[in-house]
């Protein structure tokens, strides 16, 4: 803990601290100010300082020490209550931590208020997030092919995801669907599925030619301010509008989406939250030549704006911390298999961007699949293309999932395959897909699949007991190459099954961690192979004696 | 009865009154697996396989997919038959209630184990499947183990 | 591996003979004859005696993938054009074969692809007509010029290639060991799913023996004959000439990439054979249709007279 003493005697060490004013200590918060100056500086600056109790360590993610000049809130990196966003380093010794956060300080002073240095980075606008009756609203948008222009207003579709709990409150978090502008519908760009949901709410839009910010970086916090930045057709319409619906929907919440235009002409939207019978307009009559016209106008009044949390899930930002590459996350492909592997290959893939995978699997989820796999228990026993399905699509926004029929490669393929005319089919609608992965582990799909000769790449995978190693194949040679593996080169032992009491189906032992470390270097594996164009040589990656360490055998 | 084996060129000879019992108790055990033991002896020149009797295991459990069989109480029974007659092991038999007689590749996996056991002295099991319904016995079929695999008699 | 590679790879090799597809081949056979001679009695004073080729005349065929082609020379003067040759054959061939054979023209040759047969069983066969470069020389030079099909864009300014059968066939002839390793690259090749030219291979082959000093077992020799690919494939200047035409560089079919990929593979096939004998069945798998299961008749016990048998316990059958 830091006592104002170590503080001082601290401070003393720095000469750019020409004086040290009051410092006290109040519920365990140190405050003080500090004037500094220093070669380059044309004069003085104050500044005020708080120490939480953490110090020097961080609280909540964020450092515990804060500088403050409200003079100096148009400067980059300074916040609308006048705290500068310094950067800091990590330390845990307190004498050395003060020295450091203190000359971070002092080289912000430098290069943001001396030198007027600009960040590369786009930054957004600091919104304080409004809380409307104890709760939180969130708008989560992505996404349009159209380019609006100012002025421009109109309907925005949403509908509810989930509410949940945010900073403790409750939060309503909204999808952002579409936008409804001179009668034509503007779709956001998110997969079918979040595009056909029924949208059950809707809110207002309006298109700005520039940001609704003081400053360039904080967001307008009040109606008036507003005002000459909208239209007078848009308040006239508000107006209407309201009246249109007081009677039925006095009360609720109208979210008023303002766009403009960010870096690289994207488009950015600030929600602020309005109730219908209390929406911050007022009539005031027309005076022209000192001579009221008989007309009205709207014009907005003072009042505090309630702005919503609103987030960018455009597929760029969504996927921007890491995605494979983009030869497989743009491929059409097809998971033939939904089991362990077959789970986690598809869940892989949609984290990693994928955004077309059509799935097919005979089989029934049963709860003990659920170790093991990518299932859930709470969803009880279920076609496991069904789960598979609203997992991806839970997980990614962008992903299209089509279910195959079940009866696809069980009946129809294996039955009609030799058939040369029901062949020809088959392929031409196999050769839709860029990648096939077959995690079926079925031998007789296997030969087919190898027989039909794709124009795409299939890609299987299996693996042995006790998941020692993985297999992984690449057409055109599959059929060989797993069952000589299986047969005649890996030890798979078949005598230790785990064989449930009351049903007749053994499968092999391996745990969730067993199994995804190979699937997931498996991954990897192919990643790199169609990143960097190589060649597609079968593999096998085998754990060593002692189940360290993975080694990867190309054939 | 008489069957041929042409994979290795052997015959099997079994009295069909010993089918005939075989056959009952699979169909009292419906529908459910059951199975044991078959005992015979090789003629000198290997060539012929005279089944002589069937042994019921005093442990084991049966499902309608499955037959497990003990052989806890056996040893001396094997040993007897051989001090006495000089008959000996000579494999399998179980029923596929409901099923064909095709072989199971768990039945595949028994005879590999059994072929590959220590304490026992062929190196050609032989292996009999009855295919059964409530009522009757449908099919039949001896294969003989060899080498992982499994042949069929004619 | 139970058995040694030496052992493993004369079982792959037999598996692998014609011997166990004699009756296909007879009727391949008779096809063949049929269409030799039909040719020669509609070519009567413009045809030289159809020969042999493929890699069954060059004995290097396996059962899984085997060509009988039939060369025709033709005389310099029976046709004006090479592409007039090479018309004429084919449709001469297809209004005979029209009902019984999907006839197309190919690259060098016309395929004839006869409708299945009684036992299911579709009978290949390619014509390859060629015209002896000079008149009246044939006999002496086995000298031809096919006719290029340039739909197929190989050879795309060229419409011919000058070749000599013969010359290819005797390379290969009494050449067995060579022949050996042809075959089990072509088992290679073919289970793999490699896309490399049996051709090359062939020469390749031939080529290490020549340079190579390739002995001891059949595994050896054949890991030296991958060696000798290895090393040299990808090297700048290597040259493969094809014995039918000296200025044809046969390693040409292949850019820059394939050769070291092949070298590649080469590399990683010998090393994972040695790292794992088990892994040679990977590569080079016995043709399970025909394997040699060297069965002994009669029943078989472990030790030298009948004792009693205990099978082991908690045996499990199941449907």
């Amino acid at each position: 803990m830091i006592n104002i003493e170590l503080l001082k005697e601290t401070l003393k060490c720095l000469s750019f601290i020409k004086n040290i004013n009051e410092i006290n200590c109040e519920d365990s918060i140190i405050r003080g100010s500090i004037v500094i100056l220093f070669d380059g500086l044309e004069s003085s600056l104050n500044f005020r300082f708080e120490i939480y109790p953490p110090y020097p360590l961080k609280y909540h993610g964020s450092e515990s020490i804060k500088f403050y000049n409200e003079d100096l809130i148009s400067i980059n990196h300074v916040m609308q209550d006048g705290s500068i966003c310094i950067h800091n380093s990590h330390n845990t010794d307190l004498k050395q931590k003060i020295l450091m956060d203190f000359d971070s300080l002092k080289q912000w002073i430098q290069k943001y208020y001396i030198d007027k240095e600009n960040d590369l980075n786009y930054e957004h606008i600091v919104v304080e997030e409004g809380l409307v009756d104890e709760n939180y609203y969130s708008y989560i948008f992505t996404d349009i092919s159209h380019t609006f222009s100012e002025g421009d207003f109109g309907k925005v579709d949403i509908f509810p995801l989930n509410n949940a709990f945010y900073k403790d409150k409750v939060i309503q978090n909204f999808l952002v669907q579409k936008f409804v502008f001179n009668k034509s519908k503007i779709p956001c760009k998110w997969n079918s599925h979040y595009s056909n949901i029924q949208a059950s709410e809707f809110g207002l839009f309006y298109f700005l030619d520039k940001h609704p910010a003081k400053m360039n970086k904080f967001i307008l916090n009040n109606w008036v301010e507003f005002q000459g930045l909208v239209s007078n057709v848009f308040l006239n319409y508000l107006h209407q509008f309201e009246k249109k619906f007081l009677t039925n929907s006095k009360g609720n919440i109208l979210p008023l989406f303002f766009g403009y235009r960010t870096v690289n002409n994207e488009i950015h939207w600030q929600v602020a939250l309005i109730k219908i019978g209390a929406f911050p307009i007022k009539g005031e009559a027309e005076i022209l030549l000192g001579i009221k016209t008989g007309k009205w106008n709207t014009k907005l009044i003072s009042s505090d704006i309630q702005w919503a949390l609103v987030r960018d899930s455009s597929y760029k930002y969504f996927f921007g911390r890491g995605t494979i590459d983009k030869s497989i996350t743009e491929s059409k492909i097809l998971i033939i298999g939904l089991g362990a592997i077959g789970s986690m290959v598809a869940k892989t893939l949609t984290r990693g961007g994928c955004k077309y995978i059509d799935i097919v699997d005979y089989d029934i989820k049963e709860p003990e699949n659920v170790c093991r796999s990518e299932y859930l228990f709470q969803s009880g026993l279920c076609d496991k293309v069904r789960e598979i399905e609203s997992l991806l699509i839970a997980i990614s926004p962008f992903i299209e999932v089509t279910i195959i029929k079940k009866e696809y490669f069980e009946l129809i393929a294996k039955m009609l395959y030799k058939d040369m005319e029901s062949r020809s089919h088959l392929i031409a609608n196999l050769n839709e897909y860029d990648i096939v992965f077959d995690c079926t582990t079925d031998n007789d799909l296997m030969h087919i699949l190898e027989i039909f000769e794709l124009t795409g790449q299939i890609i299987n995978m299996s693996i042995t007991n006790h998941a020692q190693e993985l297999v992984c194949a690449f057409s055109p040679n599959i059929y060989n190459f797993v069952n000589t593996q299986f047969s005649e080169i890996l030890n798979n032992d078949l005598e230790d099954l785990y064989e449930p009491t009351g049903c007749w189906n053994p499968t092999f032992k391996a745990s969730y961690n067993d199994i995804n470390t190979l699937v997931q270097f498996a991954i990897k594996h192919i990643n790199n192979i169609y990143k960097n164009s190589k060649e597609k040589n079968n593999f096998v990656i085998g754990t060593n004696a002692d189940e360290l360490t993975l080694e990867i055998k190309e054939y | 009865m008489k069957f041929f084996n042409q994979h290795k060129q052997v015959s099997l000879i079994i009295e069909e009154t010993l089918l005939k019992k075989i056959s009952q108790i699979g169909i009292e055990k419906y529908p459910y697996e059951t199975g044991g033991f078959l005992v015979g002896y090789y003629s000198d020149d290997s060539m012929t396989l005279y089944i002589t009797d069937y042994l019921l295991p005093h442990k084991q459990k049966g499902m309608a997919y499955l037959f497990e069989r003990s052989i806890d109480g056996m040893k001396q029974v094997f040993k007897n038959l051989f001090d006495r007659q000089k008959h000996f092991y000579i494999g399998e038999w179980h029923t596929h209630p409901n099923g064909s007689c095709m072989y199971s590749s768990t039945d595949l996996n028994a005879m590999i184990e059994i072929a590959n056991c220590e304490t026992v002295n062929i190196t050609n099991p032989v292996l009999l499947i009855l295919s059964i319904t409530e009522k009757q016995v449908k099919d039949f079929t001896f294969s003989i183990y060899n080498n992982k695999g499994l042949h069929p008699y004619e | 591996m139970d058995i040694s590679k030496h052992d493993y790879l004369e079982k792959v090799l037999e598996s692998h003979k014609m011997k166990h597809v004699s009756d296909f081949v007879s009727k391949h056979k008779t096809k063949r004859d049929e269409i030799k001679s039909e040719l020669q009695s509609n070519y009567t004073g413009k045809i030289y005696v159809p020969i042999n080729s493929g890699s069954y005349a060059k004995h290097t065929a396996i059962n899984i993938k085997f060509d009988l082609d039939i060369i025709v020379p033709f005389k310099r003067d029976a046709f004006e054009t090479l592409e007039e040759m090479f018309d004429s054959v084919y449709d001469f061939l297809y209004e005979k074969y029209k009902d019984k054979a999907t006839v197309r023209k190919q690259k060098v040759s016309i395929g004839l692809e006869f409708y299945p047969d009684e036992d299911g069983e579709v009978i290949n066969l390619d014509i390859v007509p060629g015209r002896e470069l000079n008149q009246d020389k044939y006999l002496e030079d086995k000298k031809l010029n096919l006719y290029v099909n340039t739909l197929y864009g190989v050879l795309k300014e060229k419409t011919y290639i000058q070749t000599n059968i013969q010359a290819q066939i005797d390379h290969i002839t009494a050449k067995e060991n060579e022949r050996k390793k042809i075959r089990l690259l072509k088992a290679w090749k073919h289970h793999n799913r490699e896309t490399y030219k049996s051709f090359l291979l062939e020469l390749l082959v031939i080529k290490a023996f020549d340079q190579a000093n390739i002995d001891g077992n059949l595994w050896e020799k054949l890991k030296k004959t991958m060696e000798y690919i290895q090393n040299n494939v990808n090297q700048e200047g290597f040259t493969l000439k094809d014995p039918g035409n000296s200025g044809n560089n046969v390693i040409d079919t292949l850019n820059t990439n394939e050769r070291q990929k092949l070298s590649d593979t080469m590399k990683r096939i010998i090393e994972n054979i040695e790292a794992n004998d088990d892994n040679i069945k990977i590569y080079f798998p016995i043709n399970e249709k025909f394997e040699e299961t060297d069965t002994q008749r009669g029943y078989g016990i472990k030790t030298a007279s009948a004792s009693v048998s205990i099978p082991p316990n908690n045996t499990r059958f199941g449907l």
